[in-house]
């Protein structure tokens, strides 16, 4: 009787394995309709939210996922951030190592892949759709009395989107309505099982039956599977759930004091200022040679993505003062990046200590190449404020002492009494009460300084910028190329090959303009846009 | 007798001493290379001495506290050395991964190789600029994401004319914003015109073109030419940077642009 159930089970898989080939081939280059979408969320649309965003973005990494599932597969005790830290090395994405702190899930993802892939590029190439199909099978399941708040999770209905929504110009009109999951208790987190064909009421699409995949055999959350939602037993985790859906902006988030508290390898190193909080971009230099849908096309559009996330943190937006805006919502957060340096730095001690030629080939590249995200950083922020305080000094010289001390004799008393009395009491409350950013953030700022800072040598530094090759060729080419007579205007002839011997490196280069035939053009604003339309895109320069 | 002694000490210290903060020649560059990491890595002021010149706390002081460059740079010469020679006479010491090479070149004198300390103040100031000019053309691609995100935002279908808002408008690149509020699409360093990363920026007045949808023209220059900076650049619409040497009078010949004409002398970065 066991064996013939086992048998029978064995083909169910096999069954659901080839369901999802409806929602397309590979090189398919039409959107995921509706119904094709819902058959794809529908296996996760009930997790709680935090662990669905985890879901989508790692399975946007299906090759990672394939491998993860084996290795929890192997080591079927292993879960929460213990076992996270057990995979540190593997080269995944930070987003599939910590789905292995939920062996339910990953185990569950390695069952089907191609559900995976779909559900990823679904989500890579339609991110609303995808929110919003959740939303469509949550609230489903909410009128068919399968979803509310129980002792493990709290489900809560948001009618109205938060006051800093912006709606973007051309992007779909918010939901009537989003549900919220959460967890109960954030450090511990149930994993529902439920088979879609019974959660979601009559399922809405006949012709699309939702993608099921049941627990493998023998596992140790097998369960069998009724009408209900069984949300098998907690997962104890304090680090290894970082992501969070926004229904109303239809994006991901990524807590990055938690991302980087478990992924001490791959810290993010770009904080958005104002939440602590940055965009989840996936990075297509991780997909290994799994396809996109939508082929080359789609890498180019997705890596065009991820250069401008990479050039976020050219905006002019200091990095230490997010950071200390950070601190300032959080203090924990301070003490815990001081911890990751401290970490760092220790590596690097005990590498120099044993600093012998013998030894120098066991030193961690891993521990070096992280280090170099993290100092690249600190050194350009050095840099900036040095420069900016030269400059200042400079400034400072120039200005006219006697004009000024004219100008402020010449204040007019009276109109500065006047001002002072008609100061509305009202503005300056609310003045007080929207505290203004620049200024806590330089209060932060000057707080946080407490702490030893590492005295700077100069004449060593750089040495771990990825572009420091770049950096030194570029300064020489353009310091060479001003080698011409005083005083005159650089006017390189047209057609002239750059100085630069190196054309093609992982920096993009410096080409000249092909040809005079551009010449002198007439007076334009900007060059048109037509010719430039297929500039080819750098690659990603993650510093 | 102890007095006689006692000076013959003296005499021998007064001797010796000269010879050991003299600057040091060595038969290879590799040998004035290894000299010098491992005074670095022992933090020993003599070894350190021995190969720059008594006066090489100016150009390496190495601290006796922690210090993340003399450690980085330890782990990096462990990982990996080179000598690049350039030329018969000068040679420079690679570490790492990435191409560094030592901001001091290992110079052939009469008897033999030593650092030439002399060389490090420009070596840096090259890098300084190289850097800086990475770093601008990035700003440069940088403003026109915020142009882009602008426009989807509170823009509403239009690119903004001004990069600082007016005061308690959104009508710009930059406004304040309160603690917990979205950003504005470009941070107040880039947006009040610098410096920033040693390059000054500034936004063409708006024209008929940018009435008509496209973004203004974006400068950007060094806010000390061969300094921080040697390149002039600018970007439009669709993110090509350009960029030319505007010479030493580069801040005030952008001040007279009112009107962008890329002519071919202005170079296409790829």
């Amino acid at each position: 009787m066991t064996p013939l159930l086992a048998r029978l089970r064995r083909f169910i898989v096999v069954l659901a394995c080839f369901v999802p080939a409806v929602a397309g081939a590979q090189d398919d280059y039409r959107p995921f309709s509706k119904e094709q979408i819902d058959q794809l969320t529908a296996q996760v649309a009930l997790f709680p939210d935090a662990l669905l965003s985890q879901v989508l973005m790692a399975a946007t990494y299906p090759a990672d996922v394939a491998e993860a599932a084996l290795w929890s597969r192997a080591n079927p005790d292993e879960k929460g951030d213990a076992a996270v830290a057990l995979v540190d090395d593997k080269p995944w994405d930070p987003s599939v190592q910590s789905l292995v702190a939920f062996p339910q899930v990953i185990v569950m993802m390695g069952e089907n892949p191609t559900w995976v892939k779909d559900l990823g590029d679904a989500f890579l190439l339609q991110p609303e759709d995808v929110m919003d199909s959740v939303q469509r099978l949550r609230t489903a399941a909410q009128r068919a009395g399968n979803l509310a708040s129980n002792e493990h999770v709290n489900v809560t209905v948001e009618s109205r989107p938060p006051a800093d929504f912006v709606q973007v110009v051309g992007a779909p009109p918010p939901p009537p309505q989003v549900i919220v999951i959460e967890q109960r208790n954030p450090q511990v987190v149930f994993v529902p099982m439920y088979n879609p064909v019974h959660m979601f009421g009559p399922w809405m699409w006949p012709a699309f039956p939702p993608v099921f995949i049941p627990p493998p055999v023998g596992f140790w959350w097998h369960h069998p599977i009724s009408t209900g939602i069984w949300w098998g037993v907690g997962v104890g985790v304090t680090h290894a759930i970082w992501g969070h859906p926004h229904w109303w902006s239809r994006r991901v988030t990524i807590n990055v004091h938690h991302h980087n508290r478990i992924h001490v390898r791959h810290p993010i190193d770009r904080w958005d200022p104002g939440r602590g909080d940055v965009n989840w971009s996936h990075r297509p230099d991780r997909r290994r040679d799994i396809p996109y849908r939508g082929g080359d096309r789609t890498r180019d559009q997705l890596q065009r993505r991820a250069d401008r996330v990479d050039r976020e943190q050219f905006r002019g937006r200091d990095v230490d003062r997010s950071r200390a805006e950070q601190a300032l919502r959080d203090r924990g957060v301070s003490t815990d990046r001081d911890a990751l340096r401290d970490r760092n730095r220790d590596d690097l001690r005990r590498q120099a200590q044993g600093l012998d030629p013998g030894r120098s080939r066991e030193l961690d590249r891993g521990a070096a190449r992280d280090r170099a995200q993290s100092i690249d950083r600190d050194a350009a922020r050095d840099r900036a404020q040095n420069i900016d305080r030269d400059a200042a000094r400079d400034r400072a010289q120039n200005i006219d002492r006697g004009a000024a001390r004219d100008r402020a004799q010449n204040i007019d008393r009276d109109a500065a009494r006047d001002r002072a009395q008609n100061i509305d009491r009202g503005a300056a409350r609310d003045r007080a009460q929207g505290i203004d950013r620049d200024a806590a953030l330089d209060r932060a700022r000057a707080a946080d300084r407490g702490g030893s800072r590492d005295q700077r040598v100069p004449a060593l530094q750089g040495v771990d910028h990825r572009q420091a090759r770049q950096e030194i060729d570029r300064g020489r080419a353009s310091r060479e190329s001003i080698q011409r007579p005083a005083g005159a205007p650089a006017q390189r002839p047209a057609g002239t090959p750059t100085q630069r011997p190196r054309g093609a490196e992982a920096r993009p280069a410096q080409g000249q303009r092909p040809g005079g035939a551009q010449g002198q053009r007439p007076q334009v604003q900007r060059p048109s846009g037509a010719a430039q339309a297929n500039r080819p895109q750098g690659g990603s320069r993650s510093r | 007798m102890i007095k006689l002694a006692l000076g013959a000490a003296l005499g021998a210290l007064f001797a010796v001493a000269p010879a050991a903060f003299a600057q040091q020649a060595f038969p290879t560059p590799l040998a004035a290379a290894e000299a010098l990491v491992d005074g670095v890595a022992r933090h020993d002021d003599d070894a350190i001495a021995r190969t720059l010149g008594k006066d090489h706390a100016k150009f390496l002081p190495v601290p006796r506290t922690s210090s993340e460059d003399v450690t980085t740079f330890l782990a990096s010469w462990a990982e990996a050395r080179r000598i690049v020679p350039a030329g018969d006479a000068k040679a420079w010491l690679e570490v790492g991964r990435y191409g560094w090479t030592l901001p001091i070149p290992i110079v052939k004198g009469t008897s033999g190789w030593s650092f030439d300390v002399s060389a490090m103040a420009d070596e840096l100031r090259t890098r300084r600029i190289g850097r800086n000019e990475l770093d601008a053309i990035q700003v440069m691609r940088a403003y026109v994401d915020a142009q882009d995100e602008y426009k989807a935002g509170e823009g509403r279908g239009r690119y903004a004319t001004r990069l600082v808002a007016a005061p308690g408008k959104r009508d710009g690149l930059y406004w304040p914003s309160k603690v917990g509020t979205p950003p504005s699409p470009l941070g107040p360093y880039v947006a009040k015109g610098g410096p920033y990363e040693g390059y000054r920026f500034r936004q063409l007045p708006a024209t008929d073109a940018a009435a008509a949808g496209g973004v203004p023209v974006f400068v950007g220059w060094p806010a000390k030419w061969d300094d921080t900076g040697v390149k002039t650049f600018v970007v439009d619409r669709d993110g090509v940077v350009r960029q030319k040497d505007l010479g030493p009078e580069s801040a005030a010949r952008v001040r007279e642009m009112s009107v962008y004409a890329p002519d071919a002398s202005w170079q296409k970065i790829d």
